[in-house]
């Protein structure tokens, strides 16, 4: 399966510099007494640009969750390469510089947090970056700002609610000034309030910050905010584009378990009874546009 | 009724005290203590008494928390001082009841164990009222520095005490969330024997050890993340600086030794 893939990826791109690049990943967890390696990554190439917004969709166990731990090097492909900026990711030396480039926020904001005070969590990223103090105060005065929980610096994370530990999460990400953050569900475990909080963190992490957001969710309403959609299904690529593509493909969705947005699939039923509605809706407020001109 | 606990509680404030190092509190706290036991007679024992009430007052913590603090070792206090009184002989009896004779040593014994006790109760808390736990593990991990020189391993534990504080709540709110399941699948947990509440606890213990565990890696891998790679080339968020007022507390604190050391000398001491 080894494939000696060895351009570096940044020479090869076709518009707008790549900053993540899975190169033909195999991927199989270790056998245990117990039971066969089970292999999770068939083959997967998956190339990310610069400043781009992707968001990663599968259902359970579809290999996502593997992914997204390849682009930071917390997993090792199997078989083929990962670069990040250029760095292979089998190449220990460049750990640090690689996690530094891609950041990563997980589903549980409790097993992120490691300090008892808020600001001291955010510095703990620039504190093992070795970054002077003074320094420190001001980066992590900027990343909580970014996510608007400055005036919660002081607070311990364990009293504040759910959307707002995630969002201290993501400002220690951003404290270390990465290029790229991956984040791996991190809404599943919140209220509907912490959901709209966190995704308009993130939403403002790639328009204003200019970061690279790489969006793990099975909620297709998050992911049709995204530039570009990635579908995965049993560790392979089942399909990609920009989310009003890939939705409108809703009967091949469907054999995959999967749901489009709501809004999506209104303006397809609609559609289907003949009324004159387009097939790339992604938001409410677009198809109810959509319906008022048909009323017309 | 599980996060009544207090230990290690921490009141934001802004006293002399609370402003203090954290290093320099923990030296001036442990001097404290042992001085309590350099106390000899009731001159010397009403400086340090008195030096502890004024400083209790200075921390501007209310005084009801101090008592707070003390009402789980009041058994403790009682216990040692009545041990004391029944068990020390002397030559002045004060009393006498059948077998039992009272002894004025003793008294004088007891009274200054009780004293003592709750005085290094009354200090202890007062480092942790006044200190927070993010400043607490930073001044021991700065203290203990010198033991590196001995292989051990002074940041990494510093930094479990820390990942320790940071989840006593989250843990203690996830016992909490068990019990309440279990109670709703008819678990019985307030009444029987000892033994047949020992076993009420299993089925909580168990899911807790396993989501302990299911923590503690998901924390790992979000430290990995985060490029933690142990205490070489770290630097901090907050630096420690010893100022103006620290060494004034500890010239303080150098003047109450030495009063201490020249009031014992004035009269006989009470106790050995």
């Amino acid at each position: 399966m080894e494939e000696n893939i060895t351009i570096n990826p940044d020479n090869s791109t076709d518009g707008g510099e790549i900053q993540i690049s899975l190169r033909d990943v195999y991927f199989e967890y270790e056998s245990t007494d117990e039971s066969p390696p089970k292999e999770v990554l068939h083959g997967i190439s998956i190339d990310i640009k610069k400043g781009e917004f992707v968001a990663l969709l599968g259902h359970n166990g579809s290999g996502k969750s593997t992914i997204a731990k390849h682009m930071n090097a917390i997993l090792l492909p199997s078989g083929g390469k990962v670069f990040v900026a250029g760095m292979d990711t089998c190449d220990e030396n460049l750990l640090t510089a690689i996690r530094r480039t891609v950041g990563m926020v997980f589903q549980n904001p409790d097993n992120q947090l490691v300090a008892t005070i808020v600001e001291e969590d955010v510095a703990f990223g620039p504190e093992n970056l070795g970054v002077p103090s003074e320094e420190i105060r001001k980066t992590v005065d900027e990343a909580l700002k970014a996510v608007g929980m400055y005036e919660y610096r002081r607070h311990a994370p364990h009293k504040l609610s759910g959307g707002q530990k995630q969002r201290v999460a993501i400002a220690g990400i951003i404290a270390m000034r990465p290029k790229c953050i991956v984040f791996d569900e991190p809404t599943a475990m919140l209220d509907p309030r912490g959901r709209q909080e966190v995704m308009s963190a993130i939403d403002s992490l790639v328009r204003k910050l200019g970061i690279t957001v790489v969006l793990i969710t099975h909620y297709m309403d998050e992911a049709a905010k995204a530039d570009r959609v990635i579908i995965i299904n049993d560790g392979k690529l089942l399909m990609e584009g920009k989310p009003n593509e890939v939705f409108s493909h809703i009967d091949l969705l469907r054999e995959h378990h999967l749901d489009v947005p709501q809004a999506t699939e209104l303006a397809q039923y609609l559609r289907s009874l003949g009324y004159d509605i387009p097939d790339d809706i992604l938001t409410p407020e677009e198809c109810a546009a959509a319906i008022m001109r048909a009323k017309k | 009724m599980i996060s009544d606990i207090t230990i290690g509680q921490f009141m934001p404030g802004s006293s002399f005290i609370h402003k203090l190092d954290p290093r320099m509190k923990i030296i001036l706290m442990t001097a404290i203590i042992v001085f309590i036991f350099v106390v000899k007679n009731l001159l010397s024992l009403g400086l340090m008494s008195g030096f502890v009430v004024l400083s209790m007052l200075i921390s501007r913590i209310p005084l009801r928390m101090y008592f707070k603090g003390l009402r789980a070792i009041w058994f403790l206090v009682f216990f040692t001082a009545t041990l004391n009184m029944l068990y020390i002989k002397g030559e002045h009896a004060v009393f006498q009841y059948r077998s039992v004779t009272i002894y004025e040593e003793a008294l004088w014994q007891s009274g200054f164990i009780a004293i003592r006790l709750v005085m290094i109760v009354i200090t202890s808390s007062m480092l942790t009222y006044t200190t927070s736990p993010t400043d607490l593990t930073a001044a021991i991990e700065r203290l203990l520095a010198p033991l590196k020189l001995f292989r051990v391993p002074v940041h990494e534990l510093a930094m479990m005490m820390t990942i320790a504080l940071r989840f006593i709540p989250t843990l203690l709110e996830e016992t909490e969330k068990i019990m309440n399941a279990q109670k709703a699948r008819g678990a019985d947990m307030e009444s029987g024997g000892i033994v047949k509440r020992a076993k009420a606890l299993i089925p909580i213990l168990i899911p807790l050890f396993i989501s302990s565990f299911r923590r503690a890696f998901e924390l790992a891998t979000a430290m990995d993340c985060r490029c933690y790679t142990g205490g070489k080339g770290r630097t901090r968020l907050n630096v420690l600086r010893y100022r103006f007022r620290d060494f004034f507390a500890f010239l303080l604190m150098g003047g109450l030794c030495a009063g201490i050391i020249y009031l014992n000398t004035l009269a006989p001491a009470l106790v050995r």
